[in-house]
């Protein structure tokens, strides 16, 4: 019984674990196209300055801990913001600017 | 507040991610210190100035191959200098083996991956270069750096292929764009809504 119980728990335990990893991608998971964007991105990151890198790191781990549902929602914002043709991308940064400093 | 948690707020604050009692702090401090109030300035301008620039830049034919090829270059120097450095110092070479030893425990109990960086640029340099070579278009994915199709359609490199905070993180550069414009995203219906000729409606918060 003592046993049995112990066993549980491992299960349960392996399980947990591999449901937090599985939370994050694992390099050899991704397509090829997406392991040449997060190399591309990689080289641009190592460009910035260490300040700036080690806020895009406490940015990422607050991404992280976002639900799922919120980082897909900012995935889709992102697609949207990326497919704006050049006059409206502009216009959303004029609008971006007035917003940012009303905020300040 | 000191100045190493203010330095480090700072950027966060001009995003508008600060807490009100973190700015408040953070007034505080910058306005009794002046080193702080400085760097406040120095950053802002870097702000305005980034601000100011193009969303997109043209960037001239070749550039991208010219680059590649400098920092191969580089990388044989860098591999020729530390060969001859290899032959002199020999008698030395147990350390760098015990330092890889104690990084490879150190990764394998969850410390944070350290970078080998000449080691790791010229990783993803070579990487790059060998998809470079054969150009596949494919259609782009859903949150890519750069709207243009992919190069390669081959099978994934291993995760020994890359840098070690490469494979640890994938997620952090592949997820790079949205958390450069992570304030942007997470407030896009609200910027959207804002009027430029003078009556924005400023959004929440």
């Amino acid at each position: 019984m003592r046993s049995g119980a112990a066993l549980v728990m491992l299960v349960l335990a392996l399980g947990a674990a591999g449901a937090a990893h599985a939370d994050g991608r694992r390099w050899q998971d991704l397509t090829p196209e997406q392991q040449q964007r997060v190399l591309r991105n990689y080289q641009q990151f190592q460009q910035l300055p260490p300040q700036r890198q080690r806020f895009l790191e406490q940015r990422y781990q607050r991404y992280e801990s976002m639900p799922p549902t919120e980082r897909q929602r900012l995935r889709e914002h992102y697609q949207e913001y990326r497919e704006l043709p050049p006059k409206e991308r502009q216009h959303f940064h004029q609008q971006y600017r007035r917003w940012k400093s009303k905020r300040r | 507040m000191r100045c190493r948690g203010a330095r480090r707020v700072m950027m966060a604050a001009l995003d508008g991610e600060v807490s009100a009692s973190e700015r408040q702090a953070l007034q505080a401090h910058v306005e009794a210190c002046e080193a702080c109030r400085s760097e406040a300035a120095r950053t802002r301008h870097l702000y305005a100035a980034l601000d100011r620039l193009p969303e997109r830049s043209e960037v001239p034919a070749g550039l991208e191959q010219a680059t590649l090829r400098r920092v191969r270059a580089i990388a044989a120097e860098q591999s020729e200098a530390a060969a001859r450095g290899r032959s002199r110092w020999v008698w030395w070479l147990p350390l760098p083996a015990a330092a890889a030893l104690a990084l490879l425990i150190a990764l394998r109990t969850g410390s944070p991956p350290a970078l080998d960086r000449p080691a790791a640029d010229e990783r993803v340099a070579a990487a790059l270069s060998r998809d470079a070579a054969t150009p596949t278009p494919a259609p782009a994915a859903s949150t890519g750096g750069a709207a243009r199709p992919s190069r390669t359609t081959r099978e994934p490199k291993g995760p020994a292929d890359v840098p070690a905070l490469v494979a640890a993180e994938p997620d952090l550069f592949l997820e790079l764009p949205i958390l450069e414009n992570l304030e942007k995203l997470q407030h896009f219906e609200d910027i959207r809504t804002v009027d430029v000729d003078g009556n924005g409606q400023g959004g929440r918060g």
